[in-house]
C-alpha cells in the first residue's frame, strides 16, 4: 500500500468570476522513502495539490469538491479536526513556497520552532531549544545559536527557507511536502540541503513529494515525475525514461526551454508559445491542445485519457511522441 | 565611457543584532551604466538583498554614498528622491510579502500609475491588461487579491508592478525563481526586449548563474559583505580569477536534467558569521590556496586586466 | 501543527465574502448580532408602539408591569411610563456609545497610526501622553470632565471618548510598528507613494480588523460608563436615558424593584450583545484563528 495515494481529486476556488478550476483529477501516488516530483507551468496546481493533502484548502478559501486521499490508508478528507491536527506537522510536514509569507513575522524563529516541537512531542522547554539549535545547524543556518532569536524579516531569503525547512523537519515527519525548497539557496546550500533530505530518507525512510521549477534538481533528487498542466497530471513516470524521451508534448516544451545555457548570452530564449487556458471555462478537449504543436481535430473533441506507456510511464495524450521512433536524443 | 546611472560609493550598511553589529554590506562600490545590466551573486547571506534595499532607499546607508543620474540620494530633498522613485523600481524577493494583501492585482498594478499622475482611467487599465498579457497571465487576474494567486502568477505581477512606470532601472532580486522554465522565458525575453527598445538598465541578483549569465554585461560576485569580484560577463566565466568565483563556477549545477548527475566541485565549510568575520581576507578559512598572509591582510579591490579583483593572489 | 501552518495558507482577505459567512459561523458572533438586532429593532420600532415623551406622567405612579395594558411596562414613582422610558434610553445608550466610540477610534488612531508609524521620539511623546490617560481611572475622570463642563449629552459623548481611546492607540501603534517593516509597504515606499498616502492606503486597512473589534467592546464600555453617569445623576437633565430611570428607581427598590430591573436587563442585554459581537469579530478577522 503506497504511503500517500491521491485519487481524482479536484480542488475548485469560488471567485467573483466564476468557479476556479485549480486542480481537475490528480492520481498521484507516493511510497514509504520514495521522493516524487510534481513539475508544470507555473498556476498549473501544484500548492493547491499540497494543499489538499494537509486540507489547508478551505482555509485558502477554496473546497475540495471530489476525489480521496489516502494517507497511510486513512482518507485525510475524512478525518475529523483532531485526528487531522495529529497528523499535520507530525506525520506530514509541509515546507511552503514563501518563506516570509508563511513565518510568523511576530515570532522569532526559535520560538516557531519550539512550538513545531512540542506541538507534537512530550518534551521540555530547555530540551526544545537545544534541538532547534540542532535543527538550525543541520539545516546549514550561520551561527544558529545567535538566529535562534531573530525575526523573520531580519533574515535573508535564503536563510528564512532554512528556518521553515528547519520547523518542517522538528518531528521528522512520514512524509514531506517540500513546495519549491531551494528557491533562495546558492547551489552550496541547496546541494547540502538536499543532501541532507536524502539522509533523512534513507535513516527515517520519510517519503517526499518535491514541487519544483528546477529539473535538474527533480533529475537529481527524485525517483518519479508527475507533470501537471492546468490542474491535471499529464504524464508521469521514472524520472531517467521520461526526462530522455518525453511522451507528452508539453513534457517535451518544457524540456525545450530549459536549456538556457546552450544558447549564446542574451540571446531570445524558447518558450512553449501561447498561454494556459483559463482555469474559469475549460476547454472540453485537452487542455494543452490550444498550444500544442502535435494538436488534430481530435484533441478538442474531449479530454484524453491516462494511458500506460511501458516501464511504468503514464501519458494523457493522443498524438504522444513514442520513444522508440521518435524518442529525444539525450543530450 | 558614459556616466554612471547608477553608482554606489564605499557603501556600508550595519545592522545591530544581538552580540555586535552585523556587516551585512560592508564597503561596497560599483557602477551601472544607462541600459546596462549588472548580475549580482554569491552566497545565501551575503548581502545582495540589503544591497538592492539600499539602492531603492528603503533604508539609509551607514556610509558612504548611492548616487542615481548624479544625483546623491542620501541627502536629496523630498522632490528629487519622488523623481527618482519612478525611474528605479524594484522586484521584491518574496512576492507575496511585497503585495497588499488587501488590494486586488488591477488596483496594485494601477497604483503606481494614479501615485505618479499618469494617464486616465481607461489608458491605465490598458496598460495594466497589456503588461499582464506580456508577463503570461490572463486578463481575469486582475480581480483577484493577492492569496488568490500561485506563487508564481504573484511574482509576475511583481515584475508587472516594477515594469508599469517604465523605468530606466530595475532592482531584480530573485525575480524569477518561482517560474517554471517556459515561462521565466518568457519573463527574461521581455526584459531582453526592454532593454533592447527603452535600454532598461537592471542590477540583477539571483542564485540560478545560467540565468545570471544569460542576462548580465558586467557581474559583480559578493562574499561576506563584500565584492570580491567584478567582470565582464565573458572574462568572469572564462577567466575567473578570485578563488572563491572559481569555487561557484565550478559548483553551478547544469539546468539541463540529462547533464545533473555529474559530479560537481563543491565549497567546503560555511559561510562565517558577519557578526565576527575572519581576520584578513574574509575567504581564508575556506580557500583552498590560503597563504599565510591571507589570515593577516585584508586584499583590497585591484584591477587585473579587464577585471577587479580582491585576492593576493590573483 | 505549528505557527507556520497557521500563516501559511493564504490569509482569506477579510473584506472578502467570507466574513459574513464566518461571523455567522462563529456562536459568539451570531448570539450578539441577534440580541444587537433586538436592541435595534426596539430603538427603531418602539417610538411607534409608544410614542410621546418619556417625562410625561400619564398614569399612576408604581404600576407593576401587566398590570394596565395602556403601560404594558409599567410606570416608574412619578407616573411615567416605563415602556417609553425604555425606549428613549435605548437610543441615547446606543447614540452615545456610538458616538463616543467613534471619537476614542478616531484619537486614540490618529496618535497610534503616527506613534508607530514615525517611531523615535515622536512616538515617545505620544506614548507618554496615551499612558498619562491610561494611569488616571477612567470612571474617575470622565466624572470629573462631566461635572466641570456641565452635564449634557455632547459632554457625556466626549468625556467617554476621552477616556476610552488609550487603548485603541496602544493597539493600532502595535499593529504599524508590524506593519511598518512589512515588505508590502516597503515596495509601495518604493514606487514613490507619499506618507499620508502610504498610511491611508496601505496600512491602515491591514491594521483596522482588531480595531473594529475593539470598537465593538469600547461600545459596550461607553454604554455601561453613560449609564453609570446618569445613575449618579451626572446625564443631560432632559434626556432619558436608562441610567436615569435606575437612578430615579434606586430608592423604592424594594417596593418596585422592576423600575431599575427593566433598564438593568436592558443594559445587559446590549452590553452583552456588543461584547459577544467584539469576541466574534475579533476571531473572525484574526488570520490566525481561521483555520480551527
Ligand atoms: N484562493 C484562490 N482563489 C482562486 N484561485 C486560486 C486560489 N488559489 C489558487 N488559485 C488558482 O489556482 C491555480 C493553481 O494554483 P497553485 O498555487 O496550485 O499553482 P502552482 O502550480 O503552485 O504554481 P506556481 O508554480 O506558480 O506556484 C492558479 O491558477 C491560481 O490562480
Ligand atoms: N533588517 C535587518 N536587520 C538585521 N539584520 C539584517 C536585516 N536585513 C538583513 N540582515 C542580515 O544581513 C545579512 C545579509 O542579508 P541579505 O538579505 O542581504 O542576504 P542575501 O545576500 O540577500 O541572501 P539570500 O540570498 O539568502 O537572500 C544577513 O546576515 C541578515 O541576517
Ligand atoms: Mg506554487
Ligand atoms: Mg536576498
Amino acid at each position: 500500500m503506497p504511503l500517500l495515494e491521491i485519487r481524482g481529486l479536484q480542488t475548485w476556488f469560488e471567485t467573483r468570476a466564476g468557479t476556479v478550476k485549480a486542480v481537475n483529477g490528480v492520481d498521484l501516488s507516493i511510497e514509504r522513502g520514495e521522493t516524487v516530483a510534481l513539475v508544470g507551468e507555473s498556476g498549473s496546481g501544484k500548492s493547491v495539490t499540497a494543499y489538499s493533502v494537509l486540507r489547508l484548502i478551505e482555509a485558502a478559501g477554496g473546497r475540495i469538491a471530489g476525489g480521496e486521499v489516502l494517507f497511510d490508508g486513512t482518507d485525510m478528507l475524512r478525518l475529523d479536526l483532531a485526528s487531522l491536527r495529529a497528523v499535520r506537522g507530525n506525520r506530514i510536514a509541509m515546507i511552503f513556497q514563501e518563506p516570509l509569507s508563511a513565518l510568523n513575522p511576530v515570532q522569532s524563529i526559535g520560538t516557531q520552532i519550539v512550538e513545531a516541537l512540542r506541538l507534537h512531542r512530550d518534551i521540555g522547554l530547555r530540551a526544545a531549544r537545544e534541538r532547534a539549535v540542532e535543527l538550525l545547524e543541520l539545516v546549514r543556518m550561520p551561527s544558529p545559536r545567535e538566529r535562534l532569536e531573530e525575526y523573520p524579516h531580519r533574515l535573508s531569503g535564503g536563510m528564512r527557507q532554512r528556518a521553515m525547512i528547519a520547523i518542517a523537519l522538528a518531528c521528522e515527519p512520514d512524509l514531506l511536502i517540500a513546495d519549491e525548497p531551494t528557491t533562495a539557496l546558492d547551489v552550496t546550500t541547496q546541494a547540502q540541503i538536499l543532501d541532507l533530505l536524502r539522509e533523512l530518507q534513507g535513516r527515517l525512510g520519510m517519503a517526499m513529494l518535491l514541487i519544483t521549477h528546477d529539473l535538474g534538481v527533480v533529475a537529481e533528487t527524485a525517483d518519479r515525475v508527475a507533470v501537471l498542466y492546468a490542474g491535471r497530471v499529464v504524464e508521469q513516470g521514472p524520472v531517467e525514461t521520461l526526462f530522455d524521451a518525453p511522451a507528452h508534448p508539453y513534457t517535451r516544451g518544457l524540456l525545450d526551454a530549459v536549456r538556457i545555457e546552450e544558447l549564446p548570452p542574451g540571446s531570445r530564449l524558447p518558450e512553449i508559445p501561447g498561454m494556459v487556458p483559463s482555469l474559469l471555462a475549460l476547454p472540453p478537449g485537452c487542455a494543452f491542445a490550444p498550444r500544442c504543436p502535435r494538436a488534430t481535430p481530435a484533441c478538442d473533441a474531449g479530454p484524453p485519457a491516462m494511458r500506460a506507456g511501458g516501464e511504468g510511464r503514464l501519458h494523457a495524450c493522443f498524438n504522444p511522441w513514442l520513444s522508440t521512433v521518435e524518442g529525444r536524443v539525450p543530450a | 565611457m558614459t556616466a554612471p546611472l547608477l553608482e554606489m560609493r564605499r557603501v556600508v550598511k550595519h545592522f545591530p543584532a544581538n552580540g555586535g553589529m552585523v556587516r551585512a554590506v560592508d564597503d561596497v562600490s560599483l557602477q551601472v551604466a544607462p541600459g546596462e545590466t549588472l548580475g549580482l551573486v554569491g552566497e545565501s547571506g551575503c548581502g545582495k538583498s540589503t544591497l538592492a534595499r539600499l539602492v531603492m532607499r528603503l533604508f539609509p546607508p551607514s556610509d558612504g554614498s548611492i548616487l542615481f543620474d548624479g544625483t546623491d540620494l542620501t541627502t536629496a530633498d523630498r522632490a528629487a528622491v519622488a523623481e527618482y522613485r519612478s525611474g528605479l523600481q524594484m522586484v521584491f524577493q518574496d512576492p507575496f510579502a511585497s503585495l497588499n494583501p488587501r488590494e486586488t492585482i488591477g488596483r496594485i498594478l494601477e497604483q503606481p500609475l494614479v501615485v505618479h499622475r499618469r494617464g486616465g482611467r481607461a489608458e491605465r487599465r490598458d496598460r495594466v491588461n497589456a503588461l499582464l498579457e506580456r508577463v503570461g497571465l490572463r486578463p481575469e487576474i486582475a480581480a483577484r487579491y493577492p492569496h488568490e494567486l500561485s506563487g508564481g502568477q504573484r511574482q509576475r505581477v511583481g515584475i508587472a508592478r516594477a515594469l508599469i512606470l517604465h523605468p530606466r532601472m530595475i532592482v531584480c532580486d530573485e525575480a524569477v525563481s518561482a517560474l517554471d522554465v517556459s515561462v521565466r522565458a518568457q519573463v527574461l525575453n521581455l526584459l531582453l526586449e526592454l532593454r533592447a527598445e527603452l535600454g532598461l538598465a537592471a542590477l540583477f541578483i539571483s542564485h540560478d548563474l545560467a540565468v545570471v549569465r544569460h542576462m548580465s554585461d558586467r557581474v559583480a560576485v559578493m562574499y561576506l559583505g563584500e565584492v570580491v569580484e567584478q567582470a565582464d560577463r565573458d572574462s568572469l566565466w572564462d577567466r575567473p580569477l578570485h578563488p572563491y568565483t572559481r569555487a561557484l563556477i565550478a559548483a553551478t549545477p547544469s539546468t539541463s536534467p540529462a547533464a545533473r548527475r555529474r559530479e560537481r566541485l563543491m565549497l567546503q565549510g560555511d559561510l562565517p558569521s558577519p557578526i565576527d568575520p575572519p581576520r584578513g581576507c574574509r575567504f581564508h578559512p575556506r580557500c583552498p590556496l590560503a597563504q599565510p598572509r591571507c589570515r593577516e591582510e585584508a586584499p583590497a579591490l585591484r584591477r587585473v586586466g579587464a577585471t577587479e579583483v580582491a585576492c593576493h593572489l590573483a | 501543527m505549528s505557527g507556520i501552518a497557521l500563516t501559511a495558507a493564504p490569509p482569506a482577505a477579510s473584506d472578502s465574502p467570507g466574513l459574513l459567512r464566518r461571523l455567522a459561523g462563529n456562536r459568539s458572533a451570531a448570539l450578539g448580532g441577534v440580541l444587537l438586532a433586538l436592541v435595534l429593532g426596539f430603538a427603531v420600532v418602539g417610538p411607534l408602539l409608544w410614542p410621546g415623551d418619556p417625562w410625561e406622567m400619564v398614569a399612576a405612579p408604581m404600576l407593576w408591569p401587566g398590570e394596565d395594558m395602556a403601560n404594558p411596562l409599567g410606570t416608574d414613582v412619578m407616573g411615567r411610563d416605563l415602556a417609553t422610558g425604555l425606549v428613549s434610553g435605548a437610543r441615547v445608550s446606543l447614540l452615545i456609545g456610538l458616538v463616543a466610540t467613534l471619537i476614542a477610534a478616531t484619537i486614540g488612531t490618529l496618535f497610534g497610526a503616527l506613534g508607530g508609524f514615525y517611531g523615535g521620539r515622536t512616538d515617545a511623546v505620544l506614548m507618554r501622553v496615551t499612558e498619562l490617560f491610561q494611569t488616571v481611572p477612567t470612571f474617575v475622570l470622565a466624572v470629573v470632565l462631566v461635572a466641570v463642563f456641565r452635564p449634557s449629552v455632547t459632554t457625556a459623548v466626549l468625556a467617554i471618548g476621552i477616556v476610552s481611546w488609550p487603548a485603541t492607540a496602544r493597539l493600532v501603534r502595535a499593529q504599524f510598528l508590524v506593519l511598518r517593516d512589512r515588505e508590502f509597504v516597503l515596495a509601495a515606499e518604493t514606487l514613490g507613494m507619499s506618507t499620508p498616502r502610504l498610511i491611508l492606503t496601505q496600512i491602515l486597512p491591514n491594521a483596522l480588523p482588531p480595531v473594529i473589534a475593539m470598537s465593538t467592546l469600547t461600545i459596550a464600555h461607553a454604554i455601561q460608563t453613560e449609564a453609570a453617569l446618569s445613575f449618579l445623576g451626572l446625564g443631560d437633565p432632559n434626556v432619558m436615558s436608562w441610567g436615569t430611570i435606575i437612578g430615579g428607581g434606586r430608592e423604592q427598590l424594594t417596593e418596585a424593584w422592576y423600575v431599575c430591573g427593566l433598564p438593568g436587563i436592558a443594559i445587559i442585554v446590549t452590553v452583552l450583545a456588543f461584547n459577544l459581537l467584539g469576541e466574534g469579530l475579533n476571531d473572525a478577522l484574526n488570520p490566525h484563528l481561521q483555520r480551527r
